[in-house]
């Protein structure tokens, strides 16, 4: 009967009936772990991402409202708050599982390999190389100077005879596109698997 | 789920438990569905506003005390800082003693000498009472003079005095000591067809001049200290500016005290004298329309003033309260973990 379900009567459904919670997990963690992975590349880290993500949604699940986003929206809404969390504190939040009590899990060996494999590092590569192609070639020097060889940016305006200002401002604008590129490919990629 | 992750089943699984776990607990704390809890968060609204209320009451009229019997206005007057009572006796120097206000009271009236009083009185009201009497026919002149024998027996004098035919109007100012002497004497002249009593207490108005007051003798002694060490004429004049503007307002302050000091000290009873048959050309209250609407007005705003009153005596209780409901759920749960 859950099967036939969408995502938002299991929410509202979830409110009284904790199974329907159960299904809306199944559904989504697969895809939240591999969409953790590839952006943390730290198999352990995403999986606990997963569980704290799961344990906030089910947390707030009351206030949840269709907004047009769908259930799918508002938990990836919930993903990138906590993968944001992580980038700023480089530890992951603990607060919600803790305040449902649920005990801390360790990642086993065999899975920490399964979720790596989730990461597809040489999809991440052929991205990476599709979304540097698509930059300007003054954003494409700039990043190989500054970020691949690592020069200061004393050196990367001379080599482009701009002044520094200029160079920082290609260099930011470059990993920001870049950036861009990457999420929205790996989104469709997401979408399509 | 499509993966074979033994992470994600252990995770589903505490998540189904701790779901179940919320579930039943909510069950266990709420009675049933929408209707009652919005019953009682209703009756915990009204509960709060009725204590919020009952306490300011308490607080702005001192409980129960004062003669309300023969006061021509309701005791709401207080809401606009005065109390009215024939007995009055503020809260201000029990909630003082509470909070150890007292103290500090006691400490400025002993630091400041120059003070235009050193009384350790520990609040300040001022009192005045109006009274309208009727006296029978051909006595005016002998009423008359024994309200101005009862002022200087009891310590005061007649500030002004109007007369006409057969009626006239005494403002006497006597010791506050003597207030409820003196009003008892002039009661005794005549039938009393009006009467007002209010206490208006200026304890905070005196505390934050002397306050102010202090701050500026200091701010003084700062301005003297630099006026020493001046070594241009510039300066000398800059200080001598800054240190002109300090004494006016020290004047100022040091004024505004000896006029609160004497407005305490003696209080001020305006009484009405006419005899039977003569027109009253302006009673203190008479009952019409528009002064029951007044009334009506001032009864509302009293009513807010003491909930406001109380709601500010409540919120610390409420804050200690929830600190306490706040660590002892977190002991109870560390206890449970």
């Amino acid at each position: 009967m859950d099967e036939g379900q969408d995502d938002v009567e299991l929410i509202v459904r979830s409110r009284d009936e904790p199974e329907a919670f159960g299904v809306l997990f199944e559904r989504h963690a697969g895809t939240l772990l591999g969409y953790f992975a590839r952006r943390t590349l730290d198999p352990e880290a995403a999986a606990e991402l997963v569980a704290e993500t799961f344990a906030q949604a089910f947390a707030s699940r009351r206030r949840f409202r269709d907004k047009g986003l769908g259930a799918t929206g508002w938990l990836y809404g919930i993903a990138r708050h906590q993968l944001s969390r992580f980038f700023r504190n480089g530890t992951v939040d603990k607060r919600a599982r803790r305040r449902l009590g649920m005990p801390e899990r360790d990642v086993s060996s065999q899975d920490y390999e399964r979720i790596e494999e989730l990461i597809d590092f040489e999809r991440i590569g052929r991205a990476i190389a599709q979304a540097f192609a698509l930059l300007s070639e003054e954003q494409r020097d700039a990043l190989t100077l500054r970020v691949i060889e690592g020069r200061p940016y004393q050196e990367v305006a001379e080599a482009l005879r701009c002044t520094e200002e200029t160079a920082r401002a290609r260099v930011s604008r470059g990993l920001k596109r870049l950036a861009t590129t990457i999420d929205r490919t790996e989104l469709e990629s997401e979408r399509g698997s | 789920m499509d993966t074979d992750i033994k992470y994600l089943e252990l995770v589903r699984r505490d998540l189904v438990d701790a779901a179940t776990m919320e579930i039943v607990r909510r069950r266990q704390r709420s009675p049933g569905p929408r209707g009652p809890r919005w019953h009682r968060l209703i009756a915990i609204a009204s509960a709060t506003i009725v204590t919020a209320g009952l306490v300011g009451w308490f607080v702005t009229t001192g409980g129960l005390s004062g003669d309300g019997a023969d006061e021509a206005v309701p005791a709401a007057t207080g809401a606009t800082g005065s109390t009215s009572g024939a007995t009055l006796e503020p809260a201000g120097p029990r909630l003082g003693a509470l909070f150890g206000y007292n103290d500090v009271l006691l400490d400025e009236s002993q630091g400041a000498g120059q003070e235009p009083s050193d009384e350790p009185l520990l609040s300040r009201v001022i009192r005045t009472g109006r009274l309208s009497l009727v006296i029978p026919s051909d006595t005016f002149e002998d009423r008359f003079a024994q309200a101005v024998e009862l002022a200087s027996a009891n310590g005061g004098f007649v500030e002004t005095s109007t007369t006409r035919e057969r009626a006239g109007t005494l403002l006497i100012r006597v010791p506050a000591a003597n207030f409820d002497e003196t009003l008892a004497g002039l009661r005794a002249l005549g039938d009393v067809t009006v009467q007002r009593i209010t206490g208006q207490d200026v304890t905070a108005e005196y505390v934050d001049l002397r306050a102010r007051l202090r701050i500026e003798r200091s701010r003084r002694e700062v301005l003297l200290r630099l006026m020493d060490q001046a070594v241009s004429i510039e300066q000398t004049i800059r200080v001598q500016n800054a240190l002109d503007e300090t004494q006016l307002r020290i004047e100022q302050l040091q004024g505004n005290l000896r006029l609160l000091d004497d407005r305490v000290a003696l209080a001020t009873v305006e009484v009405s004298l006419r005899e039977e048959g003569v027109e009253a050309v302006e009673d203190v209250e008479t009952a019409s329309l528009p002064n029951a609407f007044e009334r009506s007005v001032a009864g509302f705003v009293g009513v807010i003033a003491a909930i406001v009153v109380g709601i500010g005596y409540l919120i610390p209780i409420a804050l200690i309260g929830f600190a306490a409901w706040f660590v002892v759920s977190r002991v109870r749960r560390r206890r449970s973990a």
